[in-house]
């Protein structure tokens, strides 16, 4: 046998014996794993259940999209999701239950004191919770392992939106009306600090409460205190009310309202007349434009009309970064694993309504900014974006 | 001192929204000795009934309206049928227990089932535009609201002054065995008071719907001021629950203006353990006679 020969031989030999270990290998893989169980408590029922349920809706149409389409490397995703109807004690009792049931993770799911229960809960356990839609910020600075936010502070959301409206219409007084809430002084004082920075003059915060039921006598107050721009950190049924309530009283900013993101979701369909010219507004996810489309389609297609809104566009992004993280993760998926690669995402476009997201091991918050709102004609226009956190 | 005026005035419109629902309250213990909890709930389904047939069955916002006070009376008597004929002559506790139960049941359903993308804007044409007062605008819905008031409070005590059943009404409220001796078919005016109350409520909930949109909480944040609106102006008195929920919403709209969220609920409720430590009764509640 001659030598090229022998050499052919052996190069066909490790051909076959490397294809047949790669055969083997993915085969393997998927057999030994085989799903991938992920879990939420959320708020499927109860007063806030509105705006929480399409959260985990838009998340299981992303994850039931993927396993139409063969899964994530050939394992299908499980992803089960408990009512805790804002309860802490129930969202504990459903951590726990996820965890025992193997969850890998919990993803998604609604409210900040239930969430912040889920998250003591599964992170004794080392399951990462990615996503909630919560006001979280001790878990991000610093970085708490087994937690991954994408959902901007309120803190950050406040101070994004300052720094936007004051770059856009000029240096004012800023008068904030937020939701009392157990975040609120933090929320206050990144409010505060932004717009110092931005060269305005802070006129404080006045506390609303979700029991209110006449806003008359907060729009008297804050007439009488006769504010450039009004900052409004609420619900968003809250926020249309305490809009309309201004208008009843002929009250409004002399430049512009600041809306938060958590306002905004049914703000436009209520009180939109009263925003009109004179709204700016820092949102993540966006609230439209063709970056949604990829959530909205698969919304249509395995979700419920109900969910096609923003809140559902924001579980199902949640979902989008989730599956391109366990794309990233090299053997065998364990939250560890999961937690690893996420941390590895830089500026991953995988959920286009997001945006850029990047996470590292000194960075959980996911998202560094967000796009800039005005209201325009009744909808929302994007006008660039803006940093979190306004710095 | 200038937002002073603006807070009594604004008081004084919500104040009238806790007095009619206090109002559907009085009405039904008076006639039937039930202390309804439900009526905050009830207003507000009736009111989610009236937008679905706006927004499901397309109809005009008016329409919706006229049709959705038809359900409520519709709605009035199977409550009363399914919820408080069975054992009826159980006491006081029991039934003001089942409406209790009555209140949960019915916001969990219109939070399963109606819920889904509130607050929702239903339409309902009312008149746009306020008027200056003291340095308040007041919104020219409030006039409407007293003008409902007034007619609402009116026509109730009318009937019962005034009408053959109204007298049945008031005869089973007094005694309602004594009143089934005589005769009067105590049942089926029991049924036409909750029909009443119901309608009441789901007046209630439509004209909140202008400044609160449509919402499962709407009408829960309003039962707490109603409620204690009623104990103050006296259980068994109707013009003494427009009273209360008058003083109530004053009272709590300035200490809104002049103090905080907070405090105005504290303060509301000091001012109402003070009355009923002091008056029992209410302030315009019937001393309350016992046989010996």
């Amino acid at each position: 046998m001659s030598r090229s020969r022998v050499l052919a031989a052996v190069v066909a030999l490790l051909t076959l014996v490397g294809v047949l270990a790669a055969c083997s290998s993915s085969g393997g893989k998927g057999s030994k794993s085989g799903t991938i169980h992920l879990g939420a408590t959320n708020v499927l029922t109860g007063s806030i259940a509105s705006v929480c349920k399409p959260i985990t809706d838009g998340a299981a149409a992303w994850f039931r999209s993927v396993n139409a389409q063969g899964g994530v490397k050939g394992h299908k995703i499980d992803y089960k999701v408990l009512d805790d109807a804002y309860d802490p004690a129930r969202a504990a009792a459903n951590a726990r239950k996820l965890v025992g049931d193997k969850a890998t993770a919990l993803v998604g799911g609604c409210g900040t004191a239930n969430e912040q229960a889920a998250y003591t809960i599964s992170s004794k356990s080392d399951v990462t919770l990615i996503g909630p839609y919560a006001d979280l910020p001790d878990y991000l600075t610093p970085p708490t392992d087994n937690y991954f936010g994408l959902f901007p502070t309120y803190g950050d959301q406040d101070a994004a939106v300052v720094q936007a409206g004051l770059k856009r219409l000029g240096a004012g007084s800023v008068l904030h009306i937020a939701q009392n809430s157990a975040g609120v002084d933090k929320e206050n004082a990144a409010a505060q600090a932004a717009t110092q920075r931005a060269g305005g003059k802070w006129l404080g915060t006045d506390l609303v409460d979700p029991t209110t039921t006449d806003y008359t006598p907060l729009a008297l107050k804050v007439g009488a205190k006769h504010p450039d721009y009004i900052l409004i950190s609420a619900g968003d049924a809250q926020a249309a009310q305490i809009v309309l309530a201004l208008k009843s009283q002929n009250v409004s900013p002399a430049k512009a309202y600041l809306i938060n993101f958590a306002s905004t979701g049914a703000l436009l369909s209520t009180a939109g007349s009263a925003l009109e010219g004179k709204t700016v507004s820092v949102t993540s996810p966006k609230l439209s434009g063709a970056d949604l489309r990829s959530c909205l389609d698969v919304i249509a297609k395995y979700g419920s009309k109900a969910d096609a809104n923003v809140h559902g566009v924001y579980g199902c992004s949640v979902a989008q970064i989730v599956t391109s993280a366990l794309k990233k993760v090299s053997g065998s998926v364990t939250s560890k694993s999961l937690a690893t690669a996420l941390e590895s995402l830089r500026n991953d476009a995988s959920a286009p309504a997001f945006g850029p997201v990047s996470f590292s091991s000194s960075d959980h918050a996911g998202i560094t900014t967000g796009t800039v709102y005005t209201v325009q004609g009744g909808k929302f226009v994007a006008q660039g974006t803006a940093p979190y956190g306004g710095q | 001192m200038s937002l002073l005026v603006p807070a009594i005035v604004s008081g004084i419109s919500v104040g009238l929204l806790y007095g009619l629902l206090g109002f559907s309250i009085v009405t039904l213990y008076k006639a039937s000795a039930t202390l309804s909890f439900a009526q905050p709930a009830v207003g507000m389904f009736t009111t989610f009934l009236a937008y679905y047939c706006y927004s499901k069955l397309s109809l005009p916002a008016v329409a919706a309206a006229v049709l959705g006070l038809v359900v409520a009376a519709a709605l009035g008597v199977v409550l009363y049928l399914v919820a408080m004929r069975p054992n009826d002559q159980a006491g006081t506790a029991n039934r003001s227990f089942r409406t209790l139960a009555l209140y949960s049941l019915l916001l969990a359903i219109a939070t399963t089932w109606f819920a889904n993308g509130q607050p929702f804007q239903f339409p309902i044409p009312t008149p746009k535009g306020s008027v200056s007062v003291g340095g308040s605008a007041i919104p020219l819905l409030s006039f409407v609201t007293l003008a409902v008031a007034v007619v609402l409070c009116s026509a109730i005590l009318a009937f019962f002054r005034w009408t053959r059943y109204g007298l049945l009404f008031r005869a089973v409220a007094d005694d309602r065995e004594v009143a089934r001796l005589l005769g009067i078919r105590a049942r089926r005016i029991t049924a036409l008071v909750w029909v009443a109350g119901t309608v009441i409520a789901c007046i209630v909930g439509l004209l909140t719907v202008p400044t609160a949109f449509v919402s499962t909480d709407t009408l829960s944040n309003y039962a707490i001021y109603a409620l204690a609106g009623v104990f103050l102006g006296g259980l068994t008195a109707w013009t003494g629950a427009f009273v209360g929920g008058l003083i109530i919403g004053v009272v709590s709209n300035v200490a809104l203006v002049y103090v905080s969220q907070e405090a105005a609920l504290g303060i509301v409720f000091v001012i109402l353990l003070a009355v009923l430590t002091v008056r029992p009764r209410g302030i315009l509640g019937d001393e309350a006679v016992t046989r010996v």
